[in-house]
């Protein structure tokens, strides 16, 4: 083990010199210290929020080879960033660099949006993680960079499960529900108020994984057009088994989603959840109302799923793209370039995410936090990466099919048949 | 929108003229005044307002998406094509009736509230109606973002008072009730928050109107013996009767284009059940990237109000006729 972490910092110590090097010599008719002028970066609030020290030398390091270029980071947020984008798009000021999640690639890149980049300039572009790697291609090319990507995990209090005589994280489907069944009779005989396991009906990211574990799909491309496959058998019966753990372990809103996760964990009512790793210290900080007494009372596990293999979390990432009305696509290319190295990729691992490439998937510490994710990223799915995907999110098909079958609306049947009719009407539409 | 002014004043008495030559140069200065004071007004709503109507209406006969969005390309003519399209969809004619449903109910509630609470204010003591107009206001400048979250909080259905309330009386149990599971609940909670909205205004105009009532003609009518309820409908209602009509047809154009309360209370992710036009059309043209479609609802919409607007013109119309 140490021999292999010795060669690969060796490794990655001369590929940072060479990294160097060859940002130095440009090879432009203008050279790269006498350019002028201002690139425009749109990141999301994550970077503002996990990694400013990465942007900060990341600016620092573009600024040693372009010391007249005036980068500009602005920071979105994810509800409201694509409808900038848009307005920006249509006009002629536009960002140079813009931040896609990896679910809201594909409708631009059919439209147009964004330029091609040539992968072999990209750190580890062979060894890119496919989640997000596909979500950037169309045709054989590439238009866009991956950025990084979470995966979800198991989180559980220690402390309640040390209460009802269980010292492990659950590593099979029948243990978990087991240990549930344990927390349930504990402590929900106490307190009405309290879930075994908390999962809120409109959360179709958890339910999916489900979909996924079945064998199931949201939706598949036959001959070129795109429908939705959720009433499928495979599907029915993940959510089904979905729908069990709610009625079993789950006693809130069902037709709440997990916006407020965190803050409803910090009331202290919930023995386990399915969530992003940073959810767990979301929940013991009072600033997202979390509760700081739980400090230290929660651990992560690969979630197991009822097929018997792990539950395949989604994976979702960011990409960097580059719009195409860009004035500066060189620059911006440069910029992102240096972003996405593997020195960048460490310090984002080190802020607990996962990294955009296989090869250092494995940096990530199996016993850290984030452990588990890159465990279980290793079965990761993303959404169908068809035109009108982003229309079938945003019109809320699935958070509206799980809420009816989460309140029992509908059966599993007749919602799955409805959602696939909504998938249908908008998923091949550019 | 068009407000009743003040009756028109009187022509200025002619006066004798001195000089005759400048005659011609007074009376074209005299004509065009009024055309210049009302310019910046009429350049102004061009602007903001006529500028994006013509390119709503030009955008839902044409066939735009993303790829002429990006590209800057004109987008191709698609004739009546989006109109066909919603006029012969069923769902966009519930979505019209819901519509026109909540706004009756919007407009009967805050208007028999806030005709109730000005009625009240002229009873009540001084100092009373000093504070309640306080209340009015407040409740007037409390941002919409603000009232829909609390009124969110408050029908919460794991952590709101409502439900906690309602649990308090005997015989209910109103523990993690979700109002919003079933639309009719849910809407009578958004009626809720629009109606709570909506009566400062409202009543604060019926009230401003009612102080115009005679004192006397009701003395006289109540000694010639007329019930109250008599007394209101012969005395007090025709006097205060343009002002109710007015706040009647305003706020029925407001309560026609509600967006906020429901986009807020439903946490930007609103249920089918929940569309509104308003909703309906954004959600077309933002969330599923129809603009040209969502642009026909839209002219749509404009078209219904601005049928609601003649009737209300022609009442106007008619009350000035009439006096």
């Amino acid at each position: 083990m140490a021999v292999r972490i010795s060669r690969l910092a060796t490794g990655l110590a001369a590929m940072a010199v060479l990294g160097t090097v060859a940002g130095c010599g440009g090879g432009k008719p203008v050279a790269a210290a006498d350019r002028t002028g201002e690139l425009t970066v749109w990141l999301t609030v994550d970077a503002q929020e996990s990694w400013p020290d990465l942007v900060a030398a990341v600016n620092a390091r573009f600024r040693k080879t372009y010391p007249k270029i005036k980068v500009t980071v602005q920071y979105q947020q994810w509800t409201t960033k694509n409808q900038k984008i848009d307005a920006a798009l249509a006009g002629r000021n536009v960002p140079d660099v813009v931040e896609m999640g990896n679910s809201e690639t594909t409708n631009y890149i059919v439209n147009g949006a964004f330029t091609t980049v040539d992968p072999a300039k990209f750190d580890h572009s062979a060894e890119w993680l496919p989640a997000l790697r596909d979500a950037c291609r169309d045709n054989g090319k590439t238009y866009c960079v991956p950025y990084y990507v979470g995966a979800r995990v198991g989180i559980y209090r220690t402390d309640l499960l040390a209460q009802v005589g269980v010292d492990r994280a659950p590593r099979t489907f029948p243990e978990l529900r087991a240990d549930l069944d344990k927390l349930k009779a504990k402590f929900g005989a106490a307190d009405k108020n309290f879930s075994a396991f908390y999962m809120p009906g409109r959360y179709w990211y958890a339910a999916m994984a489900f979909v996924k574990d079945a064998g199931g799909e949201i939706a598949v491309r036959e001959n070129g057009r795109w429908h939705g496959a959720l009433s499928s058998a495979r599907s029915v019966a993940g959510l089904t088994a979905w729908k069990d753990l709610l009625d079993a372990y789950y006693t809130g809103d069902r037709s709440k989603d997990n916006g407020d996760e965190p803050a409803v964990v910090g009331q202290g009512k919930v023995g386990m959840f399915y969530g992003n790793t940073w959810e767990a210290k979301a929940a013991t900080d009072s600033r997202s109302g979390g509760d700081p007494a739980l400090r230290g009372k929660f651990a992560t596990f690969a979630f197991p799923g009822p097929s018997g293999k792990l539950l395949p979390p989604f994976l979702g990432g960011s990409t960097l793209a580059i719009p195409a009305k860009s004035g500066n696509q060189d620059l911006a290319q440069d910029w992102i370039r240096l972003f996405t190295d593997r020195t960048s990729q460490r310090r984002l691992i080190a802020a607990d995410t996962l990294p955009n490439n296989t090869a250092q998937l494995k940096e990530v510490a199996a016993g850290g936090v984030n452990g588990p994710a890159a465990q279980a990223a290793e079965r990761g799915w993303v959404t169908p990466l068809a035109p009108g995907w982003g229309a079938v999110e945003k019109s809320n098909v699935l958070q509206e099919m799980l809420q009816d079958i989460a309140t029992g609306k509908r059966s599993v049947a007749d919602a799955t048949r409805a959602a696939d009719r909504h998938i249908d009407a908008v998923i091949n539409e550019h | 929108m068009d407000l009743p002014g003040p009756p028109r004043a009187a022509p200025p008495p002619h006066r004798p003229r001195t000089a005759r030559a400048t005659r011609p140069r007074r009376t074209l200065r005299r004509r065009l005044l009024p055309y210049l004071l009302i310019a910046p007004t009429v350049l102004a709503l061009a602007a903001v307002l006529g500028y994006p109507l013509v390119d709503l209406v030009v955008l839902s006969f044409q066939d735009m998406t993303r790829r002429e969005l990006f590209s800057g390309a004109p987008p191709p003519y698609a004739g009546l094509a989006n109109y066909r399209s919603i006029l012969t969809d069923g769902f966009f004619w519930t979505v019209v009736g819901r519509t026109a449903l909540f706004t009756v109910a919007c407009v009967a509630a805050t208007m028999v509230l806030s005709l109730l609470v000005a009625l009240l204010m002229r009873r009540v003591a001084p100092w009373v109606r000093t504070v309640m107009t306080g209340v009015l206001v407040a409740v007037w400048a409390m941002p919409v973002m603000v009232a829909a979250s609390i009124f969110r909080w408050l029908s919460d259905a794991d952590y709101g008072v409502v439900n906690w309330l309602l649990g308090l009386l005997p015989g209910l149990d109103f523990s993690k009730h979700n109002w919003f599971e079933d639309p009719w609940q849910g809407f009578a909670v958004i009626t809720g928050v629009v109606v709570w909205g909506a009566v400062p205004f409202a009543a604060l105009t019926l009230q401003a109107a009612l102080s115009q009532v005679p004192a006397e003609l009701e003395e006289a009518a109540l000694v010639d013996g007329a019930r109250p309820g008599q007394l209101f409908r012969h005395v007090t209602w025709p006097v205060i009767k343009p002002s109710a009509v007015l706040v009647t047809s305003l706020s029925a154009i407001w309560d026609f284009g509600v967006f906020n309360q429901i986009w807020l209370m439903r946490g930007g992710q609103p249920e089918k059940e929940y569309y509104l036009l308003g909703v309906y059309s954004f959600i077309e043209s933002f969330a599923v990237n129809r603009y040209s479609v969502g642009a026909a609802i839209a002219v749509v919409t404009v078209l219904m109000l601005l049928a609601g607007a003649v009737v209300y013109v022609r009442q106007l119309v008619h009350l000035g006729a009439a006096e």
